[in-house]
């Protein structure tokens, strides 16, 4: 698995976001807003974690009516070991730099 | 009446999903649903602007993945290759003082005389050869490395480059002070820059994660 193509800040900023609440599936629009990544940013990613096996895609009709169905996201088990590799040791380093601020 | 900004949105959406490769179209549908769920007309062209961006790179990067393209790429990479080891095989012809060698060189120069290069063949020093000779053969590397898919290409062909360029900013006071000037087309010059780095933009882009299309 070719991960290390994937990897990038705003691969981060996903994976943290879906790593929060990791059995839930979220819309491509709720993903924009809480990482704050453009939708040219944002789908090129969801892409590539697709293609590697670690997003799982699937079309849910929409609440509201008259709406065509929507595709929501969630980390598959691949995905959920890979983010917590990725984000866990970010988050330490992170800390430990604002620690060292202190 | 939908407000101009949805209406452009919707255009841009339309324009995203059909230029999205026909393997992700699934992909295009989903972010052209995903804009009819957001209410706010500015916000949905926000929306359509950045899938448009995201359409035409999945676009690229499926055809630099493609065959035809690592063909074309390497052929051109092969040219510099070959630029680079121009000048030392000609320096080499002048001090071997290999007449044939150096008028078949000559005939390839602008001018199509290898004469009016004597004051710079002959001041010229070998150790700003070396560059020009690494140079050439990290583009070798670089073909290889593409055509073989054995890692990011690109890391030769830069190197390559900034050996190219040393190597000509080095030689540059012995241009000078030979008084040659070795391309005067100024059109051809701006090409023997703007031709790598479009060339290097292309190599970044194929060491990204595969496209769909190329599996």
């Amino acid at each position: 698995m070719g991960r290390k193509s994937i990897h990038s800040t705003q691969t981060d900023r996903l994976l943290a976001v879906l790593l929060k609440d990791a059995s839930a599936w979220q819309h491509g629009y709720a993903l924009m807003k809480q990482t704050g990544l453009q939708s040219g940013t944002l789908y090129p990613v969801l892409l590539r974690l697709s293609d590697q096996g670690l997003l799982e895609a699937e079309w849910r009709q929409s609440e509201i009516s008259g709406k065509p169905p929507r595709h929501v996201y969630r980390l598959t088990p691949a995905g959920l070991s890979f983010a917590r590799e990725q984000i866990v040791p970010a988050r330490r380093t992170t800390s430990a730099l604002l620690g060292a601020k202190a | 009446m939908t407000d101009v900004p949805r209406q452009v949105a919707n255009a841009l959406m339309r324009h995203a999903t059909w230029v999205m490769p026909s393997s992700d179209k699934a992909w295009g549908d989903a972010m052209q649903n995903e804009m009819q769920s957001i209410e706010e007309d500015r916000e949905a062209l926000r929306w359509a602007v950045g899938c448009l961006i995201a359409s035409y790179g999945e676009r690229t990067l499926g055809l630099l993945h493609s065959r035809p393209a690592r063909w074309t790429l390497a052929s051109l990479t092969s040219l510099l290759a070959m630029r680079e080891f121009f000048a030392p095989a000609m320096v080499m012809a002048y001090r071997l003082q290999d007449q044939w060698l150096l008028q078949l060189f000559g005939a390839q120069t602008a001018g199509h005389d290898y004469h009016r290069f004597t004051p710079l063949l002959e001041t010229v020093p070998s150790w700003i050869l070396m560059f020009w000779i690494v140079s050439g053969l990290l583009y070798v590397g670089a073909i290889w490395r593409l055509l073989r898919k054995a890692g990011a290409a690109y890391v030769p062909f830069f190197l390559a480059l900034i050996m190219d360029m040393t190597g000509s900013l080095m030689n540059r006071p012995f241009e000078i002070a030979s008084g040659v000037v070795v391309n005067p087309h100024a059109l051809v010059n701006a090409g023997a820059v703007l031709l790598p780095c479009l060339m290097g933009m292309m190599f970044w882009g194929m060491a990204r994660g595969p496209s769909r299309l190329s599996s």
